[in-house]
């Protein structure tokens, strides 16, 4: 349990719709604005046969109007005919230079919804808010897809077990189906068709990369590419929560600003114990780890000892390792590189 | 700033994507010497986002290996040192942490203009994001589109080329007024991006007149001033200095660092390439030198070559982070082909991508450290191949379809440095390089070039002198005819005339001798009248040289190098070459 605050903004400037102190549902819209729709050159100095240098001067709407289908954009008056240069769409004047005019069609109205359930606590003017709320915070290592919002459904009965195609039945339909192991094809395109909110799995075959991209909803893999069990820990958890409600992103970034896909399961009318904000801690005797590489990617133990010395690994490197028991695949050398905290 | 006291101890930094080493340099029994070096994971990416705290760490543990105080109360470096040997003279940092700029190209002709562009900007940390060419049959943009395809690519810098001096000017004014109307549409202010304009000189006002105010504008010479001269210089440093200023001076925790007034910054690319500027004055031998650093983001190669010195920087090919974007340009099947056991695509593939998720780990079995290798070999091969494009072909390259002759190769770069054996180091670099003639490769195990292109700055003779006193290793001297003979034909005659060990080498064959000292050895090479060692074909000589960590190696599986089709085969060979170098 902790607090979670997410900033939910617009990517250009536009209306905020809430205020501090307002409590948002996950599809709460908390902020709107027109975004970038195409775009159309018009060379009016061309067309008109002017100067480039002159344009400006026969312009008849500037930068920043809007303009209707056929109106009048640029005139140049003559001893018989005018010769008129008109928007052919729907729009507004983005930028002239150079003897053009850059003509921006209209796009619908983009919305920013809160995503989670909780409370706004800062509002940035025409951007957006900071939403805050108490619940268990899930980190994956690789997701897919935008955002969503469903009632957790753990589909496999073990950590260590595959989604079937066919367990997924209508009873799941706008559930964020979980599988502890890893789907194949039949079974993500199976979650589609029963319009699932979302995926939790251990891991995903790397070449469902690209159909995970297209999905209509996201999906989060908490240990990698490949066959790898989800963290016992992690599937218990989502287990416990089965029912209740999580916000899913699946947005990744691993470079300048690493961004890893997450699920959020509010508790409203909870409270977070205190001291539990990120930070990183030195890996000690007596704490639970996670193994991140192979082999035994996946695997939680506790750490029984930190020889000072550096170990010689299977690959043949000397490398300062921790002692890790696994309970009963027994105690185990793995390279400090490869181990994560596991906060529970 | 320059000093005014006599620099003795040095605190160097390197502040990698993966890595952060510091090390310190000393003057011991009157002579530099590289004294304590230690490694710590970088602190460059969430949660942390600050370089400075694996500086700090890394110094720290310093502090802690020898006993030597290098903080003060206010946790600030203590420079100049004091009596008592607290603190050091000066402090310098590299980095090859810095996020690369982002640069879209428009030109008039992807061969010509477009081309040279391309280069410039690979000499740099950047990432061509969008190239926009209006001789793309194939794509047939409108301006509408291009436009768009500038606004997505939300790039640092725009460069405008084409036309030689003197030429084209419609099409150009064309692309400088597609390039306005996308720059008018992205933020204002410092994030607008800088058009650099290295055009048809003759275009310079009318492109300044059209650009106006809607973007910083640079105009350097023409990269293209005609159709057979390439003139990269100007670009290649109006780009830098925007690097310098866009990015570096951003680097999270940099400004941190800065209170410990050091010395000098620089990328560990431009460190790199003073080292090997330096050694080829110093070895001033008719071949070139040849420095290649593969590490998780990026991989460099930097050569001077008949006396021209030249760097490619791919910040798409590396181990770790930029594992994704390899995949993208090398067939699995072609990474495959250097490892000796069989193992599925989609499974290697997995390894290999999960690595990328956890850019900070490290290879734990023989099977996840070898797939890694192979993954080197392809990125610095394709690193190679583009930067030979630019390389001049005279003295040191007999044969312009093969590598040139280089003395000596120096590996860098966390695969090389970090591989549990030596041969493991040296074979990457047999296989990705196939160096041809006689050649000297050095491992840079403790990441020390980068740290000696920093020193040379502030102590010219400390960077010489700890190089050769623990921060470079010797991995053999390789020798690699050129010929083509059947399997198993003696190709060439040796004799270690110290040792009186006489050797001939089958064709196909790659064989390590391991020598009993470090000392220098006479070694007479004879090769078959049709085998070239560097003097020619059939041309013997005497030569010094040492084994090194892993020996003399004698590379004759021919140039270039071309494994067995058959899978089964080729697996055996692999495993027997690693066999042969010892790993």
């Amino acid at each position: 349990m902790t607090t979670i605050a997410r900033q939910r903004y617009l990517p250009v400037p536009g209306q905020v719709l809430v205020q501090v102190g307002s409590r948002v549902e996950p599809t709460t819209p908390v902020a709107r604005a027109l975004l970038p729709g195409e775009y159309r050159i018009l060379n009016v100095a061309g067309d008109m046969g002017i100067r480039e240098t002159e344009t400006d001067k026969y312009l008849v709407r500037k930068v920043g109007q809007q303009v209707k289908k056929g109106e009048r954009i640029a005139v140049r008056r003559g001893l018989l005919f005018p010769r008129v240069c008109r928007a052919p769409a729907d729009g507004f004047i983005a930028a002239s230079g150079g003897g053009r005019v850059l003509l921006e069609t209209l796009s619908p109205l983009y919305e920013v919804p809160a995503h989670i359930r909780g409370q706004v606590v800062s509002l940035r003017p025409n951007y957006g808010v900071v939403v805050e709320t108490v619940g268990a915070l899930i980190e994956g290592v690789w997701g897919a897809g935008g955002e969503s919002t469903g009632v957790i459904k753990v589909v496999t009965e073990r950590a260590d077990e595959p989604l079937d195609a066919e367990d997924l039945t209508t009873e799941f339909s706008g559930a964020v189906i979980v599988g502890g192991l890893t789907a194949d094809k039949a079974a993500i395109e199976q979650a589609v068709h029963i319009e699932a909110r979302g995926m939790v799995l251990g891991s995903l075959d790397a070449d469902l990369r690209a159909l995970a991209a297209e999905l209509p909803f996201p999906l989060i893999v908490t240990e990698g590419m490949g066959r790898i069990p989800m963290a016992g820990p992690i599937f218990d958890l989502l287990k416990k929560h089965d029912g209740s409600e999580a916000s899913l992103s699946g947005k990744t970034s691993m470079r300048w600003g690493v961004v890893r896909p997450e699920i959020i399961i509010p508790q409203l009318g909870k409270s977070a114990p205190p001291g539990r904000e990120r930070r990183v801690l030195p890996l000690d005797v007596g704490l639970t780890v996670r193994i991140i590489s192979q082999p035994y990617q996946g695997a939680v133990g506790v750490i029984t000892d930190l020889p000072y010395r550096p170990q010689e690994v299977d690959s043949g490197a000397r490398l300062k390792v921790a002692r890790v028991d696994l309970g009963d695949e027994g105690v185990v050398s793995v390279p400090l590189a490869n181990l994560e905290l596991l906060r529970t | 700033m320059p000093l005014d006291y006599r620099v003795e101890s040095i605190l160097v930094a390197d502040c990698g994507s993966t890595t952060t080493k510091a090390a310190v340099i000393d003057l011991v029994e009157g002579q530099y010497r590289l004294v304590t070096q230690v490694e710590v994971p970088s602190t460059v990416e969430t949660p942390w986002e600050d370089v400075s705290q694996g500086v700090e760490h890394a110094v720290a543990q310093i502090e802690r290996a020898s006993g030597r105080i290098l903080f003060d109360e206010q946790g600030l470096l203590i420079t100049p040192e004091r009596a008592g040997g607290q603190g050091v003279d000066a402090f310098v940092i590299t980095t090859s942490a810095v996020p690369p700029l982002r640069i879209v190209l428009a030109g008039l002709v992807q061969e010509l203009s477009l081309a040279s562009a391309r280069r410039a900007a690979r000499s740099i940390y950047a990432d061509v994001v969008e190239v926009i060419a209006l001789d793309d049959a194939t794509e047939r943009r409108s301006d509408e589109e291009r436009v768009h395809l500038i606004q997505q690519a939300q790039p640092d810098v725009i460069c405008i080329v084409g036309g030689t001096d003197g030429g084209a000017t419609t099409a150009v004014a064309d692309l400088a007024r597609v390039v306005t109307l996308a720059c008018s549409l992205l933020a204002e202010g410092e994030t607008r991006p800088v058009v650099i304009f290295a055009g048809n000189a003759d275009m310079r006002l009318e492109v300044a007149q059209i650009i106006g105010e809607e973007a910083p504008l640079k105009v350097v010479d023409n990269v293209r001033p005609t159709l057979d001269i390439e003139n990269l210089s100007p670009l290649r440093e109006e780009i830098e200095a925007i690097h310098r200023e866009r990015k570096m001076a951003g680097l999270p925790g940099l400004d941190m660092l800065n209170a410990w007034n050091p010395q000098a910054i620089m990328t560990t690319a431009q460190a790199q390439s003073y080292v090997i500027e330096y050694l080829g004055r110093k070895y001033g031998s008719p071949k070139g030198v040849l420095g290649v650093d593969v590490g998780g983001a990026t991989t460099v190669v930097t050569v001077q070559l008949d006396g021209l010195s030249q760097q490619v920087i791919r910040t798409d090919l590396g181990t770790s982070y930029s594992v994704e974007r390899v995949l993208a340009q090398v067939a699995m099947d072609d990474i495959l082909r250097w490892v000796p056991f069989p193992i599925e695509e989609g499974e290697a593939h997995s390894l290999l991508l999960n690595k990328s998720l956890r850019p900070t780990t490290l290879p734990a079995t023989y099977e996840t450290l070898l797939l890694e290798q192979a993954l080197a070999r392809e990125a610095l091969r394709l690193a190679l191949a583009e930067a030979r494009e630019i390389w001049p072909i005279g003295q040191a390259s007999p044969y312009p379809h093969l590598s040139p002759m280089f003395e000596p190769i120096v590996g860098s770069g966390g695969v090389l440095s970090c591989a549990p054996r030596p041969g493991q180091a040296a074979l990457i670099l047999l296989d990705a390089i196939q160096p041809i003639g006689v050649s000297t490769l050095v491992l840079d195990s403790r990441s020390f070039v980068a740290a000696m292109g920093a020193i040379a700055g502030v102590n010219p003779l400390a960077a010489v002198q700890a190089a050769g006193l623990g921060g470079l290793v010797n991995l053999g001297t390789v020798i690699a005819p050129v010929g083509q003979a059947r399997e198993g034909e003696i190709v060439l005659r040796l004799k270690v005339e110290e040792l009186n060990l006489e050797m001939d080498v089958p064709y196909g064959s790659l064989e390590v001798y391991r020598l009993p000292s470090p000392e220098p050895l006479t070694l007479r090479v004879r090769p078959q009248r049709n085998f070239d060692v560097g003097w020619g074909p059939g041309r013997g000589r005497k030569i010094q040289f040492s084994g090194g960590s892993v020996g003399l190696i004698i590379d004759a599986r021919g140039r270039p190098l071309t494994l067995p089709s058959d899978r089964e085969r080729r697996r055996a060979k692999v495993q027997e070459w690693l066999w042969g170098v010892g790993a």
